[in-house]
């Protein structure tokens, strides 16, 4: 490995950021507006892309800039690891700008400058936390992204965005200062916080004790943001987010950042060896194991699409753990391509509700029966996505699984392996109902969804309307019409009660669900073709962008790149060739 | 030598993405012609032909040619095509027809892998595209297809488990790297319950007659044909020397099968059970594990799928002409329906094991190695092994189910109204299909040359097989004889029996409110758990914002002065620090 001065990954980190004034000042040119997204996204893209081919030559580039406190640098270092995730984080924060303009104009949203403003600023926090060398400059990007992602959180400023953003405040601040005493501690135990591929050579002749406690403290906060329970009630609840915010940020750049800080924690600061001779990897498997199997039965019962989403993430963020956790070279490489496996599918499928929501404000899995016929493109990547989710060949999904079994196994970890196959069936228990629904049920013959907590064998005898008609038009939007000036506020398809938009959604799903000739006029979704007429080319563009990754990195991972940086840093790790 | 090598799941999935955007006619003829021409083109490839090709990293075979993967190919190349050509003449739209060459794709990746990885790879891919092929029908398709989906995904879970242990105490997952099949303890045991739910093992068969009745009719006529015999096939490359209990569990499926296809009144649910039933020879084939039992299991699934997609033809064009599903609502269709209820007799006498009849050819290969391949066991009577009985009883199950079959629907009664025949490409396709039960059922050695182990040879096989002995025959027909005897004296009772429950009533609602038990309870234990943090975490805030109120609820006086001036406060601080010193170093 040969390190580089290079000032590539500082201009990595800044470009976004530097995207921030131009996007203000422009707020009331939105074209003009979004250009300047645009082009800070693709210079991104392409300051990051640029150090690919370097990275798999071994080479590592780092920006020096100094002392940060004593004993500590302030230095920027894009060694293989950082640059799988900043690789992934402006990749596809290109797509997500897209579908950002797509989906924030095609509901019309508030304050959108800010939106853009605040977005620009977390990918570079992102690309911060991808590229620190060391476990305080880690910290300070860390908290850096909580920051700047407060306003996406709560953007609609409505007492449910407000609730929701503290909680997230609270969350994720309560884990960066448990991140610092452990950053303190490793630091009092060794004098250093650099990351090393394979750990710190001091931190194994130091307390045991301390060495433990440190453990618990980096992985308590780092945890918080890679939702292992107990502490992901926060990522639910940031669903109230706009849809694009939902996908790239608590399916990708916020929820992996926590979970790529467990990577440096286990590959660089103590190193599998140290990891597991102290025994924290095993308890770090567990928790994880009960996460990603927990995670998956409460989703089960998920009506609201976000939601059922959200648990998804926090049952695939474990796996991601877990590979880490169980420390087996084979596992680890599933656990690091399941970073940009699961974000591929896991966009592709916040992209599909997010398209759902603002074509047909059809947020409710209940409420589904034969969309297919309206959007056929969005559902059909939807079901694309959920394949690979449940692990089923020719999608991402598949490989990483994949590795992660042969890998636990091999650890012996029988249990690990067993949680990872239920998860599995899990996956298309939940999964599967909203993509039959789709195309192969009409609204007047379906079954009643969540399927668990409803009659067995389906539909027979029940035949409810399709549309939900128990909602009254006034709790959802009390808040707002109290207030004098009455802005048009968006749930972002996240409403505790079915069809949570009141009467507007009520008029727009009778426009769009409209009665068929026939004697028993059955309501139908109106049929659009499978040409993109559903909806606008910003917002299907990045979901067969997503999905079409999704599908490459399930079936040439190699070629795809990942899969690639994924075996160097392994191979950097262990010294073992994967 | 076959050059180019492209393996022969390329030209069918092709086929399948192509057919939707063609229209109709031109679709379904590119079905036939790709799906036809598999079956030269494994024909011509000669054994030991393969693509390595490395699949993420691990070594892996695309198109390993060998007599088994032979045989499966020419079968499935060739019903494929048939398939098509029914689905072409039975209104099936383009679109499941596509789904359908994209199931007979898969299958065939599957039985082409020359490693676990392709196979498993495939065979997860199996699950899904007969999935959407059944819930492509709509209606009461669609919740069976999701049980379906469910019980497949459990089963190519477990098929992965095994997949997964096997690679890690072999560190190969090529098939030639472990010749005893599935490797070290747990991967046997996964691998034979995975593959059980495709073959329809005693209690995990229920989707079997839940789901085939439901699709399309076309649809049924593939469904009926790849996922179990894949399974047997997958069932073979796990236990090459076959296993004791996969061979009793053989011989229970022919009897539980045979069993409840008796108590059917719908016609493809009938013929689902008897998927079942026979798929027990099969598997008692593999688990005998001597090359005679290998050989009998092989013959068998290429004369079944020929034979059963016959029966689910022929029952689809009643079906298709009816529009009834139920035995006991037709009958007398024998003059109205002349090619079908002919057909339908070839089928149900090769079905049954008539001399001169395919069925007669590949039972007896079983049977025979299970009286002389395999120990005599805990029931035998005289000569006869226990499962020899078994599947002796299986046959007779079989006579009568088919006797009753043929007696309701084409027999018994008459016709109310004029019922059509199978029109021309439904003929052609039945037809086509029933001569070769027939040639086969003649031409015994036509059907040996095709075995992967030569059942003629005394050096290979412990003893040489005669189709045509005394014996045999005489066997044929006294099962022949036992079952007609007996559905006369049991028609009467018979036609008192309803609808007969199987396991699924009991682990159907066992499995939903068992999982809403558990997703409720963990639910609920997480919101009681999120809510007391809600609710410490303001109790908290609010003593730190407004320590006076906390006090004054504690102590219930009404107002409490919490603000002391700057010496207490300073003298306050350092009694704490104080304290905490000495608790520090003492």
């Amino acid at each position: 490995m040969t390190e580089v001065d290079s000032l590539r990954p500082l201009v990595a980190v800044l470009v976004s950021s530097a995207a921030i004034v131009p996007i203000l000042l422009s707020g009331h040119r939105p074209n003009l507006r979004e250009a300047w997204t645009l082009l800070a996204a693709v210079t991104g893209l392409g300051v990051v892309g640029s150090m690919v081919p370097g990275i798999l030559d071994g080479t590592v580039y780092v920006t020096d800039l100094g002392t940060f406190v004593p004993g500590v640098e302030f230095a920027l270092r894009a060694d293989p690891l950082g640059v799988l995730f900043a690789l992934l984080a402006s990749l596809l924060w290109v797509v997500a700008s897209f579908y950002s303009i797509g989906y924030m104009r095609g509901l019309s949203e508030h304050d959108q400058t800010r939106y853009f403003a605040a977005f620009a600023g977390s990918i570079s926090a992102a690309v911060g936390v991808a590229f620190a060398s060391n476990l305080l400059v880690l910290f300070v990007f860390y908290e850096l992204l909580t920051v700047a992602t407060y306003p996406l959180v709560a953007h609609d400023e409505t007492d449910e965005a407000r609730t929701a953003g503290r909680k997230y405040l609270a969350y994720t601040f309560g884990g960066g200062v448990a991140v610092f005493a452990g950053a303190i501690l490793v630091f009092w135990a060794t004098g250093t916080t650099a990351f090393t591929p394979g750990g710190i050579a001091a931190l194994s002749g130091s307390d045991p004790g301390v060495a433990r406690a440190a453990f618990g403290l980096l992985i308590a906060g780092f945890g918080v943001k890679a939702a292992l329970m107990p502490l992901h009630s926060w990522l639910p609840d940031a669903m109230v987010a706009p849809t694009p915010v939902s996908g790239l940020l608590h399916a990708v750049a916020v929820v992996k950042s926590g979970v790529f800080g467990i990577a440096r924690v286990v590959l660089d600061v103590y190193g599998p060896e140290l990891t597991a001779a102290l025994g924290v990897g095993v308890a770090l498997a567990a928790v994880a194991t009960v996460t990603l199997v927990v995670a998956s039965v409460i989703a089960l019962r998920q009506d609201n699409l976000k939601r059922r989403l959200a648990y998804s993430t926090v049952s695939q963020l474990s796996y991601i753990v877990l590979g880490l956790a169980v420390l087996d070279p084979l596992s680890l490489v599933g656990g690091l391509l399941h970073i940009p496996a699961h974000a591929f599918m896991k966009l592709t499928l916040f992209f599909c509700a997010g398209a759902l929501h603002v074509e047909t404000h059809t947020d409710d899995i209940s409420n589904m029966a034969g969309i297919g016929r309206r959007m056929p493109l969005t559902m059909a990547a939807f079901g694309v996505a959920a394949l690979g989710m449940a692990g089923i060949p020719l999608v991402a999904g598949f490989v990483s699984k994949y590795f992660l079994l042969i890998g636990t196994i091999s650890a012996g970890g029988v249990v690990f392996a067993a949680a990872l196959l239920v998860s599995g069936v899990l996956n298309i228990a939940y999964f599967w109902p909203v993509v039959y629904t789709a195309f192969f049920e009409s609204p007047d013959a379906a079954d009643e969804k969540p399927v668990v907590e409803n009659a067995p064998g389906g539909w027979f005898g029940t035949l409810p309307a399709a549309t939900d008609g128990g909602n009254t038009p006034t709790n959802a939007r009390a808040d707002t019409e109290g207030s004098s000036e009455v802005v048009e506020r968006d749930d972002h398809g996240y409403a505790e009660t079915h069809e949570g938009q009141g009467a507007v959604d009520e008029r727009e799903a009778a426009e769009h669900v409209r009665p068929e000739h026939g004697h028993d006029a059955a309501p139908a979704w109106e049929h659009r073709r499978w040409n993109g007429e559903e909806s606008t080319w910003f917002m299907l563009g990045p979901i067969l962008f997503a999905m079409t990754g999704s599908i490459l990195l399930g079936v040439v991972p190699d070629t795809a790149v990942f899969l690639r940086i994924v075996r160097l840093i392994v191979e950097n790790v262990t010294g073992v060739v994967v | 030598m076959v050059d180019p090598l492209v393996p022969p799941f390329v030209p069918v999935l092709l086929a399948a993405v192509l057919l939707p955007f063609l229209g109709r006619r031109a679709g379904h003829a590119l079905g036939v012609l790709a799906t036809a021409v598999v079956v030269p083109y494994v024909w011509l490839s000669p054994a030991g032909q393969h693509v390595a090709v490395r699949l993420f990293g691990f070594e892996a075979v695309l198109y390993n040619v060998d007599p088994f993967s032979t045989l499966m190919g020419l079968i499935f190349g060739f019903i494929g095509a048939v398939a098509v050509l029914y689905s072409w003449y039975s209104e099936a739209s383009s679109l499941q027809t596509a789904f359908a060459l994209s199931y007979v794709g898969t299958s065939l990746g599957a039985v082409f892998g020359g490693d676990w990885l392709s196979l498993i790879f495939f065979w997860e891919l199996m699950a899904i595209t007969s999935t959407l092929l059944v819930w492509d029908h709509g209606g009461r398709a669609v919740r069976a297809g999701f049980r379906y989906a469910l019980l497949h995904g459990i089963g190519g879970t477990l098929l992965l488990g095994a997949v997964v242990w096997h690679y890690v105490a072999v560190g190969s997952f090529l098939f030639s790297a472990a010749p005893g099949g599935m490797a070290g303890a747990v991967a046997p045991l996964l691998a034979a319950v995975g593959i059980g739910v495709n073959v329809g093992f005693v209690g995990l068969h229920t989707w079997l007659p839940d789901t085939y009745p439901r699709p399309h009719i076309a649809a049924s006529v593939f469904l009926c044909v790849f996922t179990t015999k894949t399974g047997v096939y997958g069932m073979y490359r796990a236990f090459p020397d076959g296993h004791v209990a996969i061979a009793y569990m053989g011989g229970v499926m022919a009897v539980f099968g045979a069993t409840y296809a008796l108590f059917q009144n719908d016609m493809r649910r009938l013929l689902s059970y008897h998927i079942q039933s026979q798929v027990g020879y099969m598997v008692a084939g593999v688990g005998i594990g001597t090359a005679l039992g290998q050989a009998g299991a092989m013959a068998h699934v290429f004369n079944h799928i020929l034979y059963k997609a016959l029966l689910f033809m022929t029952a689809g064009v009643v079906i298709y002409r009816t529009g009834t599903e139920s035995l006991k609502k037709l009958g007398g269709l024998g003059r109205e329906m002349p090619v079908t209820a002919g057909a339908f007799t070839v089928a149900a006498l090769s079905i049954a094991g008539f001399p001169l009849f395919n069925g007669f050819v590949s039972k007896g290969i079983v049977i025979s190695a299970s009286h002389y391949d395999f120990p005599a066991g805990p029931a035998a009577i005289g000569e006869f092994t226990t499962l020899e009985l078994l599947l002796l009883l299986g046959s007779v199950g079989t006579f009568l189910s088919f006797i009753k079959f043929g007696y309701y629907a084409f027999l018994h009664g008459e016709y109310d109204s004029s019922v059509a025949d199978a029109n021309r490409g439904q003929t052609v396709a039945m037809v086509s299909v029933a001569a070769l039960c027939l040639f086969y059922g003649v031409f015994d050695g036509a059907l040996f040359a095709l075995l992967p182990h030569d059942v003629t040879d005394a050096s290979v096989v412990s003893k040489v097989y005669v189709t045509f002995t005394v014996d045999h025959v005489v066997e044929g027909l006294v099962l022949a004889a036992i079952g007609l005897v007996g559905f006369v004296l049991i028609k009467k009772p018979l036609s008192a029996v309803g609808r007969v429950p199987d396991v699924d009533s009991l682990y159907n609602p066992a499995a939903l409110y068992g999982t809403r038990a558990v997703v409720v309870g963990t639910t609920e234990v997480y919101a009681a758990v999120d809510r007391a943090v809600v609710a410490t975490t303001r109790a908290v805030g609010d003593a730190v914002k407004h320590p006076e109120r906390v006090v004054e609820r504690l102590t219930g006086r009404d107002t409490v002065q919490l603000r002391v001036d700057i010496g207490t406060s300073i003298a306050l601080v350092t009694l704490v620090i104080v304290g905490v010193l000495v608790l520090m170093f003492t």
